[in-house]
């Protein structure tokens, strides 16, 4: 699917689910609730890091992806982020579990898109049915400031590109 | 004293306004944890030194005015109110500490 938003659109209105991070998660002393996170409610007047995988826990991801963004959790804060989100076609409790898998705690939020509505509406879904899949996220990376895309690529390839940390960093 | 489940929004507003103490159970059928401290939780509601303090819970699937209303995060979460005002509050499952919030509403 080809992305249909661009720099400079306004995101359109949507709902993720997510387990908000508690350290009683950790120790498994409680259940995680999943709850909602609304764009245009939550994300207004933020400056929001986004960036979207195939799956949780899938090799490129989990090894290639993600880890360079808790990395440079520092570099982003300082550039004025106020959040950095990890978005995937996998339901809340996956997402929780992977978050806390990565030693993630509050630093990014592990958003699932339910049943891609939202990223579709972008044009960022990916079928990936011939691989067992069915319908995921592309591979992308968005800087959304106060509900306007300053910053969107998805990555043409398998690799960690322009979707990637340090590409994002350097555009801030 | 029973744990009594409460089934309404409005019911839930009349409880924690009152001027009792309580102390609310917020629990899922589906969660682990909150079926490990649930019995611990009806046997301090049998105590006589917390008879002054009224228990109850509330099924967060059932209930879920209830649970986003005093935001509800993981489970079980026990809240300690009185006449409007909440009180201590425990996440996860922790025998100790949650008598301490029972407690809390006698001292």
């Amino acid at each position: 699917m080809a992305p249909t938003i661009k720099v400079g659109d306004t995101v359109p209105d949507g709902t993720f689910t997510y387990i908000p991070y508690s350290p009683e998660l950790d120790s498994h002393a409680a259940c995680g609730v999943p709850t909602k996170l609304n764009i245009s409610k939550d994300w207004k007047g933020k400056k929001v890091v986004l960036f979207a995988v195939p799956g949780a826990f899938t090799p490129t991801c989990h090894v290639n992806h993600l880890p360079p963004y808790v990395e440079k959790y520092d570099e982003f804060k300082s550039k004025g982020v106020d959040q950095i989100a990890v978005v995937a076609a996998n339901d809340a409790f996956v997402m929780s579990g992977w978050g806390r898998f990565e030693g993630l705690k509050d630093k990014i939020l592990t958003l699932s898109d339910p049943n891609v509505e939202w990223s579709k509406k972008l044009g960022l879904d990916l079928d990936l049915s011939a691989l067992a899949f069915g319908i995921r996220t592309a591979r992308y990376a968005m800087i959304i400031d106060d509900l306007v895309v300053k910053y969107v690529e998805v990555e043409p390839g398998t690799e960690v590109t322009v979707s990637g940390a340090e590409a994002v960093l350097a555009k801030l | 004293m029973v744990v009594k489940e409460i089934k309404s929004y409005e019911e839930f507003k009349q409880i924690i306004n009152g001027s009792k103490p309580v102390v609310v159970d917020f629990w899922a059928t589906w969660c682990g944890p909150c079926r490990f401290i649930s019995p611990v939780f009806e046997k301090l509601s049998e105590r006589d030194e917390f008879s002054g303090v009224d228990f109850y819970k509330v099924d967060v699937d059932e209930q879920s005015d209830i649970s986003q209303e005093v935001g509800i995060r993981a489970m079980p979460t026990f809240m300690a109110f009185q006449g409007g005002e909440k009180g201590k509050q425990l996440v996860g499952a922790n025998s100790a500490e949650l008598e301490n919030v029972v407690r809390s509403c006698i001292a």
